[in-house]
């Protein structure tokens, strides 16, 4: 029984999690039930283990049980995939069988979570938890549990592990959050996503001009998707007392790539640089293996965005350019202070770089890039409306600059909208909402990320 | 053991800012929700939903109505067929809704003239767009039965991510940036080019299509005119050769509508095959502006000849 009243807490907001999570398919919550416990035993099992040995068995064999299971879900068809047309290169023809298995929601963000915490009670960087409905909701907690963000032990578990009381200004500061994320999500996002289906449902339609408005549009969609459902989660989180880590920055605004991998999805890049890059060597070794590192975990984050080649080819550009920005920087140091047009260029070419990786994300296939590409090269810069506003008519085109102009205003509100006064959340919040109602489309546009 | 209390200060507080800002929105949503109505869904004459609010609503002794689908909206002219008709004319609408419009026609006090387009697709039900029934969602919810959701019923919400199609409509009526209005009917402005033409009559001849006779939506139309005295004119505008071409049994559909002309107050006026060229047709389904004029003065005429008007 449940002695206290985080106890009592932790528990509905468990049973709320388990049952949201079953909503969407009751048989893979065995799985994250499965997972929890097993995980709760290998830290509680590492934490009890003395010797070196022993420790890293068991944390080994937890990190391959998680892994594992995100392997078999999400890499087993394609890897076999691969495997079978490897080996057609090489004459040898082979019948293979797929296990064609759904992809369980939220799976890569959880696992991840755990072999987290695996991890840091290993190194000792948390203390093993011995309560396991605080655990449990570590694990599954509703608000992040399918698209992140992936949060640590050491940041959810002292939240869970004691009573927490409501707070008006927490609260109100939540819905503010809420409101802004769905006002990403539904205003820009899915505004923005009609252009880009149309014109990646039909490539052979657009002209340059299109490809190239495509392209911007993408960059802002995925943005705000992402960054949209994680002020949601925080903003819920909120409402229960909890306090979720800030997931995206302004992540457009980097003048360099490194920065923009500080400031875009940062749970899941400190994540890989915690858990990979810094245990692979990080920058502590010589040059070529320093670059090896960084390949790796950009191929591997890219990789853990989906089973396609795009994703990887996805990672890999973003590790080339990592690297080419390296030994740019050790040629040219730093200037600390630079001009406002330096700043400028370099945030631009910034953004042309991660703009036209994201080709590689949002093309099905390999062959759609291809054709994306040559179809942006053609430099057909011709005025033909129909093309230009790809079936949906100028005022969506309009609307969807208009929707950019707005979140771009949207930049100069406080610093993830800590209003001093109640005052300005009302305002802000009803605002946001009346936004939300006149100018949200309504096409029922489920998350990008959830695929993941 | 001391009682915690229900709701804390704190929870206290919460509730009155979500309250406020509850009644806030409600109060100012009603306010954007009438002004939208009135200003941009219904003032306009082309959109579906003022075509409807207009027949629920509103009464013109003199005015001769034109019932239809799209090819209602397209191909009559009102102010070329007669100087009180008012085509009521929307996209995508079939024989069950244009029925529910006869309806409301019929239980005016007019002795005016009825006139309907009716299309060789014959009798069957399609619901076609959400917007067209919104603003008067409680009237007309019975012809969307797979379309009902609870929020339609509720101001400013009925209408989310569909302010932009109404605005649309008010805008393209304002401006006439891509078409010509005319009494509620309206005509592209825009023409395809010859080669999209081409791919259009191929791909009609590829899709056959049938008259559908549904006996129930035919008896309540026969039901409807046996109780007026008003003269129902139906129409069949012209087709493109290639449509016509498309349709299976077309005989059904002439023996059909041979069959609604022995009714005393329903005239049936078949141009289906009237003798016109491919440059009078925007696309295979629809006459461009040109045609549209060329078949309102020819039907004026035959309606004045049959002292119809």
């Amino acid at each position: 029984m449940p002695k206290s009243k985080g106890q009592y807490q932790n528990l509905v907001l468990l049973l709320a999690s388990y049952f949201f999570y079953a909503y969407w398919d009751v048989r893979y919550l065995a799985l994250l039930v499965g997972i929890t416990g097993v995980n709760y035993y290998l830290g509680g099992k590492i934490a009890l283990s003395q010797a070196i040995r022993p420790k890293k068995r068991l944390l080994f064999l937890g990190v391959l049980i998680n892994l594992g299971v995100l392997g078999c879900f999400k890499y087993f068809d394609f890897f076999l995939h691969g495997c079978r047309q490897m080996l057609e290169v090489l004459g040898i023809g082979i019948d293979t069988w797929t296990l064609s298995l759904i992809l369980p929601l939220g799976v890569s963000f959880y696992i991840f979570q755990a072999v987290a915490y695996l991890v840091d009670v290993y190194r000792g960087e948390v203390p093993v938890s011995k309560n396991f409905v605080a655990f449990a909701l570590f694990i599954s907690f509703f608000p992040q549990l399918v698209a992140g963000p992936i949060e640590r032990a050491n940041r959810i578990l002292p939240q869970l592990v004691q009573a927490r009381t409501f707070s008006s200004p927490v609260a109100i500061h939540g819905l503010s959050l809420i409101a802004y994320g769905f006002f990403k999500k539904l205003v820009v996002a899915d505004r923005l996503s009609r252009y880009v289906n149309s014109l990646f449902g039909d490539i052979g339609q657009a002209n340059t001009i299109s490809l190239s408005l495509g392209l911007i549009f993408f960059a802002f969609q995925i943005y705000c998707d992402f960054s949209g459902y994680s002020l949601i989660a925080r903003g819920v989180a909120k409402l229960f007392g909890i306090e979720l880590m800030v997931n995206f920055q302004k992540p457009y605004l980097s003048r360099d790539l490194p920065n923009f991998w500080r400031r875009w999805h940062i749970s899941l890049s400190t994540w890989f640089k915690d858990y990979l890059y810094i245990p692979l060597g990080g920058n502590r070794v010589g040059v070529a293996k320093h670059y090896r590192n960084l390949l790796i975990v950009f191929l591997l984050s890219g990789l853990w965005h989906g089973a396609n080649w795009t994703f990887l080819v996805w990672g890999l550009w973003h590790g080339t350019f990592m690297v080419f920005y390296i030994a740019w920087r050790k040629l040219r140091p730093v200037n600390v202070e630079v001009s406002l047009l330096m700043s400028f260029i370099k945030v631009l070419t910034l953004n042309i770089i991660v703009g036209i990786g994201w080709i590689f994300f949002r093309a099905d296939t390999l062959q759609m890039v291809g054709e994306y590409w040559r179809k942006l090269y053609e430099l057909d810069f011709s005025i033909n409306l129909a093309q230009l506003t790809v079936i949906y008519g100028p005022l969506n085109l309009a609307l969807s600059f208009g929707m950019i102009v707005l979140l771009l205003f949207s930049y100069r509100l406080p610093d993830d909208l800590k209003f001093r006064r109640i005052s300005h959340h009302f305002v802000f919040f009803t605002f946001s909402v009346l936004t939300i109602i006149l100018f949200g489309v309504d096409e029922a546009a489920t998350f990008i990320y959830f695929q993941f | 053991m001391k009682q915690l209390p229900l709701f804390t200060s704190s929870f206290r507080l919460f509730a009155q800012y979500l309250g406020k800002t509850l009644i806030f929105l409600c109060v100012v949503g009603l306010l954007i929700h009438l002004c939208f109505e009135r200003y941009i869904i219904f003032s306009g004459e082309v959109n579906g939903a003022s075509k409807i609010n207009r027949i629920l609503n509103k009464h013109d002794e003199q005015q001769i109505p034109i019932l239809g689908s799209s090819r209602a909206l397209n191909h009559f002219v009102p102010s070329m067929i007669s100087p009180n008709s008012f085509n009521y004319g929307i996209d995508g609408l079939a024989p069950d809704t244009w029925q529910f419009f006869l309806h409301e026609e019929l239980k005016k006090e007019k002795s005016t003239a009825i006139i309907i387009n009716f299309d060789l697709d014959g009798w069957f039900y399609r619901s076609g767009a959400v917007d067209n029934y919104l603003p008067n969602y409680r009237e007309t919810k019975h012809l969307i039965p797979d379309l009902q959701r609870s929020h339609y019923h509720i101001p400013l919400l009925k209408y989310y991510g569909r302010f932009e199609v109404y605005f649309k409509d008010w805008l393209n009526e304002r401006g006439n940036f891509t078409r010509i209005t005319d009494h509620g009917a309206s005509f592209k402005t825009t023409q395809l080019t010859d080669s999209k033409f081409q791919q259009l009559v191929e791909r009609r001849l590829g899709a056959p299509t049938e008259f559908t006779d549904d006996t129930k939506l035919l008896d309540s139309f026969l039901s409807l005119v046996n109780h007026t005295a008003r003269e129902i004119i139906l129409v069949v505008s012209p087709y493109h050769s290639s449509y016509l071409e498309s349709y299976c049994n077309l005989s059904e559909a002439q023996r059909s509508l041979s069959t609604l002309d022995t009714i005393s107050n329903v005239h049936v006026l078949d141009f289906s095959q009237m003798d016109l060229g491919e440059e009078y047709f925007f696309d295979t389904t629809h006459l461009n502006y040109a045609g549209a004029k060329l078949f309102s003065s020819t039907l004026h005429q035959r309606l004045k000849a049959l002292n119809l008007l």
